[in-house]
């Protein structure tokens, strides 16, 4: 009889491992507003992680499969954008973005907005405004960004 | 007895989460996405050359976030009344060297365009790199973001 009731409590319990996300969706989702800050605050991780070349943040708030796709239309994965930043090829000498426009899908995040930082990139100084589209997703409980392009924005 | 018993059991948890086998059984491969995924650039390719309206209102996601190579940002309705009126129009339709990370119902679409362009009467041929973003929404890919940028050609 013991070992009964020991095979219908594994059974339970198995049951609530294998069903446990659907009842943790039914628990709590996060607001629109409370997305946006996090990313917002991810994003600005990623920033002092660049000023600061703090490897271990790079690497993890960017995803493995990072397509980062700069002003000059060069695409790099995150080995090469990495170390870009790492070498000190790629330099933030000032970080200032505003006009976000958020559109959320789940744990997947579109963020577009303007960046009017100052980028110091293969020892060639950028000023230049840049309208930009980043793409979130949420992965293990953590915001990474998984895509990234910019381009200059030619009337300013 | 015993083992007949959890047998039992597991049966019965299959058939109380009967999504789970579904589930494993109904995820798409990566190439079939990646298949999916082209046949619906290939359609809004179609569909721009023929300003076909109804096809790009399908397929362009309603808060879709556009940023040309000018780096206007443009809203889904700016978009299609730009094809509508013949503000954009695509001369010829080259487009390749795709690459796709796909994270479940959400696709990143790199690649490079080498069609020829006109916008507001401006012919435009330099390459251009490019992001597409599609998620597939109610069964749909659609497309929520789109960002280009020219290509620097070396001088």
């Amino acid at each position: 009889m013991t070992r009964l009731r020991d095979a219908v409590l594994f059974a339970i319990m198995a049951l609530g491992v294998i069903c446990g996300t659907s009842a943790q969706d039914a628990v709590k989702h996060e607001s629109d507003a409370e997305i946006q800050k996090a990313i917002l605050a991810v994003d600005n991780e990623r920033y002092e992680a660049m000023q600061k070349k703090d490897m271990e943040a790079l690497d993890r708030l960017h995803a493995d499969g990072l397509v980062f796709i700069n002003t000059k239309g060069r695409m790099l994965n995150k080995a090469e954008y990495i170390e870009e930043i790492r070498s000190g090829n790629l330099k933030f000498l000032s970080v200032e973005t505003d006009d976000y426009k958020f559109c959320i899908y789940g744990d997947t995040v579109i963020m577009s907005g303007r960046a009017k930082s100052v980028v110091e990139y293969h020892g060639v100084v950028n000023k230049r405004p840049r309208r930009f589209t980043s793409v979130f997703i949420k992965m293990r409980g953590q915001w990474r960004l998984v895509a990234h392009q910019a381009t200059l924005i030619a009337d300013e | 007895m015993l083992v007949g018993r959890l047998l039992l059991l597991t049966g019965l948890i299959a058939f109380a989460c009967p999504g789970i086998a579904q589930a494993q059984n109904d995820v798409p491969s990566q190439t079939s996405i990646q298949q999916e995924v082209l046949k619906t650039e290939a359609v809004r390719d179609e569909a721009m050359q023929k300003a076909d309206m109804t096809v790009l209102n399908r397929i362009y996601a309603d808060n879709v976030v556009i940023v040309n190579t000018r780096g206007l940002s443009l809203t889904k309705a700016q978009r299609l009344a730009d094809f509508q009126s013949g503000d954009l129009k695509f001369l010829s339709f080259d487009q390749g060297d795709y690459s796709f990370q796909i994270y479940g119902d959400t696709v990143i679409l790199n690649g490079r365009a080498n069609s020829v362009v006109q916008f507001h009467g401006k012919v435009n041929r330099v390459p251009r790199q490019f992001t597409l973003t599609y998620i597939k929404l109610n069964g749909e890919w659609k497309l929520v973001a789109q960002n280009e940028t020219l290509i620097d050609q070396p001088q």
